[in-house]
């Protein structure tokens, strides 16, 4: 019976009170530490509050204070503000203990439009079941892999947990599972390995729909994607270079080997070099094939670049300020099957590079951690695949392709433009007329003409004997019955160009030049700097404005060529050449580079697609339990069926179909119904006045209680809704689910069944116990 | 003589100062946006499917929607007996008088079989600012929203219009792609597949007067049933 008593007086001790207020203190320092030096609150956490170390504290802790207080027995009226404060320190510790037992924490989650009443309990396992709309939350023990569970909801349904990894990472797989590449009705292709050095070989032909030639397929692993993307560019790629001053001369040759040496053209060497660079997230940034024409007789040089992607693809692009506005000679690069390469990279990122026959480039990219988008087949019971489109159309797009089609687009664009223009300038009238007579296609006979004049590297254009129609035009031509003061000007404006000819195909200087020859305007310019074709402009125009003091030419215009070239001078004087095409163009042109095509309208891309899986690398679990992620393998049953199945823990993941599309099944976080369903109206951002800088979030909710009207209420980081049964909301956080701005909400849901009951009674009785305590003292 | 020494102290107890302050401390404001004492949840059928000639099943007209309608607006709705298929004619339109003048406010909606033949919003919003004859672009913006599981922008406009000075408060709104897989086009689901529009014009001062009540309706525009997770 001592020892009893000696135990029942202990317990209610002053001693044991400091022990347990010692012990508490370390548990709450030790737990400071944790956190610091782990950044980890929930291992921080699990070492002391929820440590069952911690309840036994608590239960002391409860233990000592009603020992304590019934080690006055019996009681006297000096004992009540004593006795007070203890009874509210039991009631707050027992309000503590039973928000452990029967309290709640949890995650809502609402998507804008719908609602929701089940809370997801954090750091809890459980699998989520479905079948067409009809759910079940099924809780499971990792640890323990011999027990089958059921729900009653699907009671033919059991699974049965057989292994348990604490932590995986998970890839997602898409074009390339393990060692084959798959795409949705082709035969699979085997992925082969990559070294810089190594040619790409043993391509698979592949039809695709839409389209009537093959595509070259292959599938390749490397930790040198941009190496592979130049090699692959090449292969079977041949260029073609045409001389723009020599119909007759025209080499083809491989691109690889023109890459890597030099070689001779039109009395030069012509240097080729290739740009591809990519970027896993933007795709190929202005990829390029870059020439340069270097004369072998002179200091002579021309460069253009042709660009592999975007609406000025394929078009032969002259670097530099020019005379004539063209390069000497023209690129296109030809390849006999469009190609499609996919290759997977050190990350398992998998990227998708289109090539197609004419040398334009494309790409798409797959991230073996995040989808950028997925196609959801039934619900997600048909499963789920990522698609890609071809890029390229079907139908013929070279470069030569394109400028037809951009000649048509033109035309179109000036016969309009001239409808409505109330009066033509002189070159152009007279032009008009021509074709009147010679009852051809005003704007047609226009662009061809300045079509061929940039191509024809002459300062005026006079070559149109072989353009039948230009040939017609032009002699319908009359000088005589235009102005004499024009015809004067324009002769000695083709004069002046015949001089220009040899020092600018020398690339001689022309200031000097023009000083040389007393050129009496030529100083007016030197001061500024001048676009070549500027030049030429300024200089007929400064022609023209003297003609009146010119002295007759002695030449008579008949040919069609002599027309040709004195009209040229003429459309010099008004600024008329290419340029202006090109500003029409500029004016209309299109992010989509295949628009002008006929064809374009009646083209559906062609989606290509592969089925989305995972895989799962074991792995050490990271300090912080918050970055966990840890999967089970599970057998499902269902009377004779079984199917095995890894999953990673994904709270609000894909729900992944099993017995063939049957069940769909997530492992996720356990939840619970509350008694309140929470309909999301709005989530927003809100922003000081002026300014895209937020101060708050809010969120409009409708909360229904069972037989009772919805009430409306608005949560914010500082406003937190509390129903009547203790029920607390708490935004905790605003997201996006998609680029359309659809938003969702994550609400800390909160429960403490005692609060009312035996927490804030019991702090308003300490309270007035610790005021009782004071003013009795004082009274005696 | 009055001396202040004749007025009787009061003195309020520390504690119940106390209490009070704590009191006051812990009370909050109300958070309701939508007070019945200042409007009421009014509700709008869906748009019909296709033309009907009979005048029972005209009536058979589904309500799809509801929104917050403060008690001043006037309600015009679309004419029972005939078809509203097309979707030039308005589900519902309230009219805002004050003073002598008057808000028009119209409510459209755009009925889709598939994802291609939606009008982005974008393009509403286009047409919009195309319909003024001069446009104050100092006093013109296109924000993004969302709410009620529909994703869109809104336009602030301000300008000339049929030779008056006008302001359009405008959403253009489409249904989210996360509820939009939800819905088959079978009953009342077939009536939700739609994207609305709401158009709010009158003169600027008065527009401005009322703007908070329309950014409220707006924004409380919703379908009555809740939409289905995908989370």
């Amino acid at each position: 019976m001592k020892w009893i008593k000696e135990v029942y007086r202990f317990l209610g001790s002053i001693y044991l009170a400091i022990i347990l207020i010692t012990l508490a203190t370390l548990v709450v320092i030790i737990g400071t530490f944790i956190e610091s030096l782990t950044d980890s609150h929930l291992l921080a956490a699990q070492w002391t509050y929820h440590h069952p170390f911690f309840m036994v504290l608590l239960w002391l802790f409860f233990i000592n204070i009603l020992f304590s207080a019934l080690q006055r027995w019996p009681f006297k009226w000096r004992h009540i503000p004593f006795l007070i404060t203890h009874l509210g320190l039991l009631m707050i510790i027992g309000g503590t203990i039973l928000k452990h037992k029967i309290g709640l924490q949890g995650n809502l989650t609402i998507l804008e439009g719908s609602a929701t009443q089940q809370v997801h309990l954090p750091n809890t396992h459980a699998l989520h079941i479905e079948k067409k709309r009809v759910n079940v939350n099924l809780p499971i023990a990792t640890s323990n892999f011999h027990k089958r569970y059921n729900s009653e909801i699907f009671p033919d349904l059991s699974v049965k947990v057989l292994r348990h990894y604490p932590h995986v990472i998970e890839k997602i797989q898409t074009w390339i599972k393990k060692n084959y590449a798959c795409i949705v009705g082709q035969n699979i292709l085997l992925v082969r390995d990559w070294k810089p050095s190594q040619e790409i070989e043993k391509f698979t032909e592949m039809y695709f729909e839409g389209y009537s030639q093959p595509w070259d397929v292959v599938a390749i692993k490397t930790d040198r994607i941009s190496d592979l993307i130049q090699e692959a560019f090449s292969s079977n790629l041949d260029l073609k270079i045409h001389s723009n001053l020599n119909p007759r001369l025209t080499i083809v040759k491989s691109l690889k080997e023109v890459i890597a040496s030099p070689f001779d053209f039109d009395e030069g060497v012509v240097n080729l070099s290739l740009s591809l660079s990519y970027s896993t997230i933007e795709g190929f940034n202005h990829p390029r094939l870059n020439a340069a024409w270097q004369s072998g007789q002179s200091r002579l040089q021309e460069q253009l670049t042709v660009q592999l992607q975007g609406p000025q693809a394929l078009y032969n692009l002259f670097n530099g300020d020019s005379w004539y506005g063209e390069a000497r000679f023209t690129i296109d690069l030809i390849r006999k099957n469009p190609l499609l390469l996919i290759a997977q990279d050190e990350h398992e990122d998998t990227h998708l590079f289109f090539f197609d026959c004419h040398g334009r480039v494309d790409s798409d990219s797959f991230s073996s951690t995040t989808l950028g988008s997925l196609v959801v087949y039934n619900e997600g019971h048909g499963g789920y695949a990522v698609q890609t489109r071809l890029p390229f159309p079907p139908f013929q797009t070279s470069r030569q392709d394109k400028e037809r089609a951009v000649t048509e687009i033109l035309t179109q664009e000036i016969h309009q433009a001239i409808g409505k223009a109330p009066e033509l300038v002189p070159p152009l009238r007279m032009f008009k007329k021509a074709c009147e007579l010679a009852k051809i296609n005003f704007a047609k006979a226009f662009v061809v003409y300045l079509t061929l004049w940039k191509k024809s590297r002459q300062l005026l254009f006079s070559d149109v004997e072989e353009e039948v129609s230009l040939k017609k035009v032009f002699r319908e031509i009359d000088w005589d019955q235009e102005n004499l003061l024009d015809k004067q000007a324009c002769q000695w404006i083709s004069l002046l160009f015949d001089r220009l000819d040899y020092p600018i195909s020398h690339e001689e200087n022309i200031e000097e030049f023009l000083t040389f020859n007393r050129w009496p305007f030529s100083s007016i310019k030197k001061d500024k700097l001048i676009k070549p074709t500027e030049l030429l402009t300024d200089l007929s125009q400064q022609i023209f404005a003297i003609s009146r003091q010119l002295p007759l030419t002695p030449f008579e215009v008949t040919t069609a060529n002599e027309k040709a070239r004195l009209l040229a001078a003429f459309f010099k004087v008004h600024e008329i050449d290419y340029q202006i095409l090109q500003n029409f163009l500029a004016a209309h042109s299109s992010a989509l580079e295949y628009e002008m095509f006929d064809e374009f309208k009646s083209w559906t891309p062609t989606l290509i697609e592969t089925p989305l899986a995972t895989h799962f690398l074991c792995a050490d679990p990271p300090q912080k339990i918050e970055d966990h992620q840890s999967c089970v393998i599970l057998e499902f049953c269902q009377e004779k069926k079984k199917e095995r199945i890894a999953l990673a823990y994904h709270p609000t993941g894909l729900k992944w179909p099993i017995l063939n599309g049957e069940y769909l099944i997530r492992y996720q976080a356990q939840s619970v119904d509350i008694p309140y369903r929470m309909r999301l109206r709005q989530a927003s951002e809100i922003h000081y006045p002026q300014t895209r800088q937020a101060y708050s979030y809010e969120s409009d909710i409708l909360i229904s209680e069972l037989d009772k009207i919805p009430t409306a209420h608005t949560l914010s980081m500082n406003c937190v809704h509390e129903t009547w049964d203790g029920y607390r909301f708490y935004l905790s956080g605003i997201s996006t689910v998609s680029n359309q701005g659809l938003k969702y909400v994550n609400i800390v849901v909160n429960h403490d069944p005692g609060k009312y009951l035996l927490t804030y009674p019991g702090a308003m009785i300490v309270f007035l116990g610790v005021v009782l305590l004071f003013w009795f003292k004082k009274a005696s | 003589m009055l001396n202040h020494k004749n007025f009787p102290s009061v003195q309020i107890p520390p504690l119940i100062f106390f209490i009070f302050l704590l009191l006051t401390a812990c009370s909050s404001a109300p958070t309701d946006k939508y007070p019945s004492k200042k409007g009421s949840w009014q509700e709008f059928s869906g748009r019909d499917w296709a033309e009907i000639r009979n005048e029972d099943a005209l009536l058979m007209r589904p309500v799809v929607y509801r929104a917050f309608v403060p008690f001043q607006w006037e309600r015009k709705d679309a004419d029972t007996q005939k078809s509203i298929k097309d979707t030039m004619k308005p589900i519902c339109e309230y009219t805002i008088h004050d003073s002598n003048m008057k808000i028009r406010l119209t409510i459209h909606t755009f009925p889709f079989n598939d994802s291609s033949s939606r009008i982005p919003c974008m393009a509403q919003i286009t047409r919009w600012k195309d319909q003024f004859q001069e446009i104050d672009l100092l006093f013109t913006f296109t924000t993004q929203e969302s709410h009620g599981g529909f994703c869109g922008l809104k336009l602030e406009a301000q300008g000339i219009y049929q030779n008056e000075k006008c302001k359009i408060l405008a959403w253009s709104m489409q249904l989210a792609q996360e509820h939009e897989r939800r819905l088959t086009d079978q009953g009342l689901d077939k009536y939700k597949l739609a994207d609305y529009t709401i158009k709010v014009m009158g003169s600027p001062f008065l527009v401005e007067k009322h703007k908070k009540e329309i950014q409220n309706f707006a924004n409380s525009f919703e379908f009555i049933e809740e939409l289905q997770t995908t989370l």
